[in-house]
């Protein structure tokens, strides 16, 4: 991590409908999201399909993938824009790595 | 124990009935109704007075105390020694109850005293005693039994040691946790009680604890509840309404409820 970047962890919801390669698709939308603004994935653990707390979209499930992102803090806004622009990505959530 | 105590006495009740028929079966009724009260002196008094020609009163007295000097014995091995001494005869460690019960019985009561110790112990056994120790069980065992009568109340009395935590309200240990029961009705009762998790375990992620702490309509506990501290409520919060933003964890009771 280098002086103008920070680490941050990045959770983002996909539909649970998703399957296979429009899932892989999303993925890379995101993924995508990130490299626009230089940023550097150091960790990516996916969490699998889970239940949601309380239904979005009249969804009740979804896949759930945290990243741990190296980026620019001037970029963070970038991203989450891109990310409230996404048709996918039903919710997300960026903070700052809490171990960093 | 005092059922232990009551059917002991009970059947020393009988047993002293037993002996009291030779003289007066009547007079033995009443100590049956008093024996119910845990009471063995009655009983045994009542035996002296109906059986007072078969036996001196010296002795039945001592019948009366003797079912609990066994059970004090039993119950607490520091009230041995006591017993002990007096029936030098068995010096065995769980004996000591058993002990006094052959020395009450030698005086002259032998049915009654055999009743209340019977229990355990035949009636032949009553002979090995000497009349001088039951004299002496009598005098010693007036004053143990006051204490001892109740043995397993009175034990944990005694631990008088300060207990260092009470006096200060900071080292008090928490009540255990229990699960969500909804808001207290009270601010006097057991408060909620993960203040010690650890502050590092505070995120969004970890559901398990973060649930602790709300109640079960999905609420945030007030500090006044959780007893937390004021920085590890912070992060609660925070970490709370981002597990909620991610869907981890209910906003509202019809989120929990009206799950589909």
């Amino acid at each position: 991590m280098s002086a103008d970047t920070r680490t941050y962890e990045l959770v983002y919801v996909l539909p649970p409908e998703l399957r296979d390669l429009e899932l892989e698709n999303a993925h890379q939308e995101v993924l995508q999201v990130i490299d626009r603004n230089d940023g550097k994935i150091v960790f990516d653990n996916s969490w699998g399909i889970r239940k949601l707390a309380y239904p979005i979209d009249k969804k009740t499930e979804g896949h759930y993938t945290m990243l741990h992102i190296d980026l620019d803090p001037s970029k963070v806004a970038d991203v989450e824009r891109l990310l409230n622009l996404s048709e996918n990505v039903m919710r997300y959530l960026i903070i700052r790595d809490p171990v960093a | 124990m005092s059922d232990e105590q009551e059917t002991q006495e009970t059947t020393a009740v009988t047993a002293a009935a037993t002996a009291a028929d030779v003289e007066e079966p009547t007079a033995a009724v009443p100590p049956s109704t008093g024996a119910d009260d845990a009471a063995a002196a009655p009983a045994a008094e009542a035996a002296d007075t109906s059986a007072s020609d078969a036996a001196p009163a010296a002795p039945k007295p001592e019948a009366a105390p003797e079912p609990k000097a066994e059970q004090t014995a039993e119950a607490t091995p520091e009230s041995k020694p006591e017993p002990a001494p007096v029936t030098a005869t068995e010096t065995k460690a769980t004996e000591p109850a058993s002990d006094a019960v052959h020395a009450a019985p030698e005086p002259e009561a032998a049915p009654e005293p055999k009743a209340e110790q019977t229990a355990e112990t035949t009636p032949e056994s009553k002979p090995e005693p000497a009349p001088a120790t039951a004299t002496e069980t009598k005098a010693t065992e007036p004053a143990t039994t006051p204490a001892g009568g109740r043995p397993a109340s009175a034990r944990p009395a005694p631990p008088p040691e300060p207990d260092p935590t009470a006096l200060d309200p900071r080292k008090r240990v928490p009540p255990v946790y229990r699960a969500n029961q909804g808001p207290s009705q009270s601010r006097f009762r057991p408060r909620h009680v993960a203040t010690d998790v650890p502050l590092e375990q505070i995120h969004y992620k970890n559901i398990e604890i973060l649930s602790q702490f709300l109640d079960r309509q999905g609420r945030i506990l007030s500090r006044r509840k959780t007893r937390v501290s004021a920085k590890k409520q912070r992060r609660l919060k925070t970490a709370i309404k981002q597990a909620r933003h991610l869907a981890l964890l209910p906003y509202t009771p019809s989120h929990i409820r009206g799950r589909r």
